[in-house]
């Protein structure tokens, strides 16, 4: 797992399961919506969706594993958080990427003035 | 993170979008001292694709505000239970955003019952919703004025009291009291409840469908582009104030060239339907989101009144002033709590009251003091109407000298040469009812209500009383863009 871009990362098959570990420096980890990955077959086009749901590691931890596709796929998200309004301004949601293969990614959503904020995700397949 | 209902008020036009969602992120890019920063920053805004197409697609913060005033229940039009017409034993803590109007007939814990007209106004809400001939900018968080629109006035005129049959007192004025309100407490958030939950997983595979389209359309891509070097251009900026002033301008005409792209490009002009799809969903979740944040919450409220006593206008057998002497005016210092618990609303009040002067006899200036409480049950929502509203309240209080600061006396049947005082002070306890029917999106609401109580402030008989009432909110009438 190669990150290319803000939010773009080249992936391979030997990559997954990627464990997404979502964090917070906060009282309390912001409400994380279930995600809907979009897995769209390199050779077809096709896309399918399949959703996943944060399990929460505590108080300030939740995990979402992205399990391997069973063709060759890029994979596009959304990570869809709900800030609560006594979430301090300098306290984003922290993201990591794990690989099966141990490589790590790091990411944080800040957040706005609106409760609801999007991360959008590339996973682009080699 | 500071929540505001603006931070939604998109325009619905394809052009002239509104930049205020983004504005943390655009002030992230002026203040960036780097240009690792600068470019973090301006990553974070153009990933934000939801965003992007809510701001070209939503509806207008008018019709926003609209839903938003719907969903309140927590809104008080109506008089206080001291007024001769009255539907209240207990205050609610908000006040209507511009302009309330209620008429009630029936008093509560009055002797003299009779009919109230009651206005209600906040100075900003007016001053914002006349200022930019929007009445959606008399609502919290549209940022005008938002400190000041806490505070408000309430005038009320005891419409049958020139002219009440009673025995006990003939009347002269009909201004009966002024209250003057102010909100003391944002309060603290809580979680958000299911329905909030329910829609941000509603709205995750669509979001994520944004997300791709965004990666993979060709026009948007260029856009992407386009709209990265117009903002570090911006960013380029002498000053923070001029960078961000640039970003501003920069940004507004990048998201009218998306608006413009959604509808002449003819790939995106087939996606532009579920978009739009999306950008009401977000929207409406974002909605819920603050509505239940702001509703289920603490609040508090403190009000300060001047009561201007009923006056004899003529000797009256058994009355308890003569004519033309006035009694003293009152003031009543009240708070007002609630918490939200949807849909269930707890309502508490807690009051006391003075008389500005003191007469020869009286115990001092204290008049009474009683506190109160309400459950309201939010019952089914009607689109279009509002939710019906079944409240059960109950107060105890305790008048500590004479109601109007006079002995009463009165002739003794068996000498009427020698008179007898009348002992006016003592407990009071009260039970009500409340159904405030809704309609007309909340504007336009009838409450009916049945009050049980021990005694009322002159006359120490039981009662069982029923009052009904008409209020409007105002805040719907006035022009929206």
């Amino acid at each position: 797992m190669i990150n290319t871009g803000f939010r773009k990362y080249d992936i391979e098959s030997n990559d997954f399961p990627i464990t997404i570990t979502a964090s917070t420096d906060a009282d309390k980890l912001p409400d994380l919506a279930p995600v809907a990955f979009l897995f769209q077959d390199v050779s077809s086009g096709a896309v399918t969706s399949q959703e996943e749901t944060f399990q929460k590691g505590g108080a300030k931890e939740a995990k979402l594993t992205i399990k391997k596709p069973e063709m060759t796929c890029n994979i596009v998200f959304a990570i869809q958080v709900r800030f609560p309004a006594s979430n301090p301004t300098d306290k984003p949601l922290k993201l990591e990427f794990l690989s099966n293969d141990n490589q790590k990614a790091k990411d944080e959503i800040p957040p706005e003035n609106i409760p609801i904020v999007f991360g959008n995700y590339v996973m682009h397949s080699r | 993170m500071k929540l505001a209902l603006s931070f939604l008020f998109l325009s619905t036009t394809a052009f002239g979008a509104d930049i205020a969602i983004f504005s943390s992120n655009l002030s992230r890019i002026a203040a960036a001292t780097t240009p690792e920063a600068r470019d973090l920053a301006i990553n974070q805004i153009l990933n934000r694709s939801q965003d992007i197409v809510t701001a070209a697609l939503a509806p207008s913060q008018a019709k926003i505000v609209a839903q938003y005033r719907m969903l309140r229940s927590d809104s008080q039009t109506g008089a206080s239970s001291d007024s001769s017409g009255s539907t209240s034993l207990v205050l609610n803590p908000y006040l209507a955003d511009i302009l309330g109007f209620s008429f009630e007939s029936g008093s509560v814990l009055k002797t003299v019952s009779g009919n109230t007209i009651n206005l209600q106004i906040k100075p900003a809400g007016i001053f914002c919703a006349v200022k930019n001939e929007d009445g959606s900018d008399a609502a919290l968080g549209t940022g005008c004025l938002d400190f000041w629109k806490r505070v408000g006035i309430t005038a009320s005129f005891d419409k049958s009291r020139s002219n009440a049959p009673s025995q006990l007192i003939a009347l002269q004025d009909d201004f009966s009291q002024l209250r003057f309100h102010i909100d003391l407490m944002q309060p603290s958030v809580k979680r958000a409840k299911e329905e909030v939950t329910r829609l941000m997983a509603a709205q995750a595979e669509p979001a994520s469908r944004v997300a791709l389209l965004f990666a993979t359309n060709s026009a948007l891509i260029q856009w992407n582009a386009e709209a990265r070097a117009m903002l570090v251009e911006a960013a380029a900026g002498p000053t923070e104030a001029a960078r961000e002033k640039a970003l501003e301008d920069a940004w507004r005409t990048a998201l009218d060239r998306f608006s413009a792209l959604l509808q002449i490009d003819p790939g995106l002009r087939a996606a532009s339907p579920p978009l739009a799809t999306f950008a009401n969903l977000n929207v409406e979740t974002n909605l819920r989101t603050i509505v239940l944040e702001k509703l289920e919450r603490t609040s508090l409220a403190f009000e300060a009144s001047w009561d201007r006593p009923d006056v004899a206008k003529a000797d009256v057998t058994n009355g308890i002033i003569r004519k033309g002497l006035r009694p003293p005016d009152l003031g009543t210092a009240r708070l007002i709590y609630s918490k939200n618990y949807q849909p269930l609303v707890i309502t508490a009040n807690a009051e006391a009251s003075w008389f500005n002067k003191t007469f020869p006899g009286m115990k001092g200036n204290f008049r009474n003091w009683h506190i109160s409480a309400a459950a309201t049950f939010l019952l089914r929502e009607v689109p279009n109407f509002g939710r019906t509203t079944l409240s059960f309240g109950g107060l105890i209080g305790d008048l500590h000298q004479q109601p109007l600061g006079f002995d009463y006396t009165v002739p003794l049947v068996s000498d009427p040469t020698k008179t007898q005082k009348i002992d006016l002070s003592g407990w009071i306890r009260a039970f009500n009812t409340r159904l405030e029917f809704p309609t007309a999106n909340k504007s336009i609401t009838i409450p009916i209500s049945f009050t049980y109580a021990n005694r009322t402030d002159l006359n120490k008989e039981t009662e069982v009383r029923g009052s009904i009432g008409l209020t409007l909110r105002f805040d719907s009438f006035f022009p929206a863009k």
